[in-house]
């Protein structure tokens, strides 16, 4: 696991955990902390996967990061609760850990 | 990845450095944006292009009038200061207290967009009646919009012109930047009674201004009442048979404790109408034309001069002080406060300055 995915899961644990012990509204401003991270992490987890191409998985996980995290921001506004909002970002982030195809 | 060439490595990190850097770029443009719309950039225009202004008040109702952009419906609703609500249809409130204010909004899509207040006439001088008083103003210059500042200031229950209500004619396309918005302050709050000067009736007699300001007559000529108040305005001239026997008529309706009378050019001696007006007891002629602030005496009959609201002097050897008068080259406005003993007249100068005092009776000088 690189430094970059370390963080993108550990941003999205800490989400979950968010949404699990803080209550609204407050938890949307730690799910917008935890989004700007995965959104900044995310697009250079694009470009470790992509340079070189290594895992397609990988790669898929890492464009839809900046999407997840984008999920979380508006979750808020769009009267979504905080553990579904998580969800996206726990499954790009983790996948790509838990399924390592073999090379 | 440890096979990767060090060159290789290098290019990567740093592409992961700029992917990151763009990221967070594109973060920062996204907050700038938001935090601009949100909190750095004022409310939208609103909903409407002009007003809404009072056009007329009675003891007993009030109308106001307005130009919208869209077709959104429009609530106008007003409150006593007691808290008894009216609605208005059509712009129009009915079923009113006499001498009494009216704070209004004006709402669209269910915020007021607009607000201001109006006094309703009260049915005898024992509650005094002040109200405004200019003359060619119409030039949409900062010499106006200082004294429309000055004149909503004094919360007049209405507003009286002499005439040259729009500079260099009163075209339908020049009133709002040289009636509507200069005035914009006092007329949420009061009618604006307008007569004609050279410059209004230049186009079709003044039929633009006659229309935007919901006047009652053409021509600047017709009579309003403010509660005990009688105003009769002639128009242009006092100078020609017309206007005699329309002051003759109107100034013997019975009713008001007190009268005054508007015409833009200011009377001249000799005027068989000077006569008519000192028998009639006219408390005071407000006229304009002359761009000066005069107060004088001719026939028996006070006489004021108010062409100070904005145009301005030009060229001092035409604009000469009237012999006989008390006379200043300024911008302002005259105050007047009626009472059950008499009329007291306030020459305001746009500064704030308290140039001119005068105080006279009900029936005359």
């Amino acid at each position: 696991m690189t430094i970059l995915r370390g963080i993108s899961v550990a941003a999205a644990l800490g989400a979950l955990a968010a949404a699990i012990l803080v209550g609204e509204p407050e938890v949307f401003g730690l799910l917008w902390l935890f989004a700007v991270v995965l959104f900044i992490v995310g697009a250079g987890s694009i470009a470790a996967d992509a340079f070189p191409l290594r895992s397609r998985l990988a790669l898929t996980c890492s464009v839809l990061t900046p999407v997840a995290a984008l999920v979380m921001v508006v979750a808020g506004f769009a009267r979504v609760g905080p553990l579904l909002a998580v969800v996206p970002a726990l499954v790009v982030t983790c996948a790509p850990v838990v399924y390592r195809p073999k090379t | 990845m440890e096979q990767l060439p060090r060159s290789f490595r290098r290019l990567r990190l740093a592409l992961i450095g700029v992917s990151m850097l763009c990221a967070l770029l594109v973060l920062v443009v996204v907050a700038v944006f938001v935090y601009w719309d949100r909190y750095l950039l004022g409310p939208s225009s609103g909903p409407f292009e002009r007003g809404p202004f009072v056009t007329s008040v009675a003891e007993d109702s009030a109308a106001l009038a307005w130009t919208a952009r869209g077709d959104d419906a429009v609530e106008l609703r007003a409150v006593s200061p007691t808290g008894s609500p009216v609605v208005a249809r059509n712009g129009r409130f009915i079923g009113l207290r006499p001498g009494t204010v009216y704070a209004w909004t004006a709402a669209v899509g269910g915020a007021a967009r607009a607000s201001g207040s109006f006094t309703t006439a009260p049915r005898t001088l024992a509650q005094p009646i002040e109200f405004g008083a200019i003359g060619d103003y119409g030039s949409g210059n900062d010499h106006e919009y200082a004294v429309g500042r000055v004149l909503a200031a004094g919360r007049p229950a209405f507003v009286l012109t002499a005439g040259d209500n729009s500079y260099l004619a009163a075209f339908p396309q020049l009133l709002d930047r040289n009636i509507f918005k200069p005035l914009a302050p006092v007329m949420a709050s009061a009618p604006l009674w307008a007569t004609f000067g050279e410059h209004d009736v230049f186009w079709r007699n003044g039929a633009a201004v006659t229309s935007a300001l919901h006047l009652p007559g053409e021509g600047g000529r017709y009579t309003v009442r403010y509660g005990p108040v009688q105003i009769v305005l002639l128009g242009l001239t006092a100078a020609d048979e017309s206007a005699y026997d329309y002051a003759k008529r109107e100034l013997a309706r019975r009713g008001p404790a007190v009268r005054f009378v508007v015409v833009h050019r200011p009377l001249k001696p000799g005027n068989p109408i000077i006569r008519l007006f000192r028998e009639r007891r006219v408390a005071a002629v407000l006229a304009g034309h002359l761009h000066r602030y005069e107060r004088r005496l001719i026939g028996g009959n006070l006489m004021f001069t108010v062409g100070t609201g904005g145009e301005g002097p030009g060229d001092e050897r035409f604009t000469l002080a009237t012999p006989g008068s008390f006379s200043l080259l300024d911008y302002g406005v005259l105050r007047v406060r009626v009472d059950a003993k008499g009329v007291t007249y306030t020459f305001v100068d746009e500064r704030g300055r308290v140039l001119d005092r005068h105080r006279g009776s009900l029936t005359g000088p």
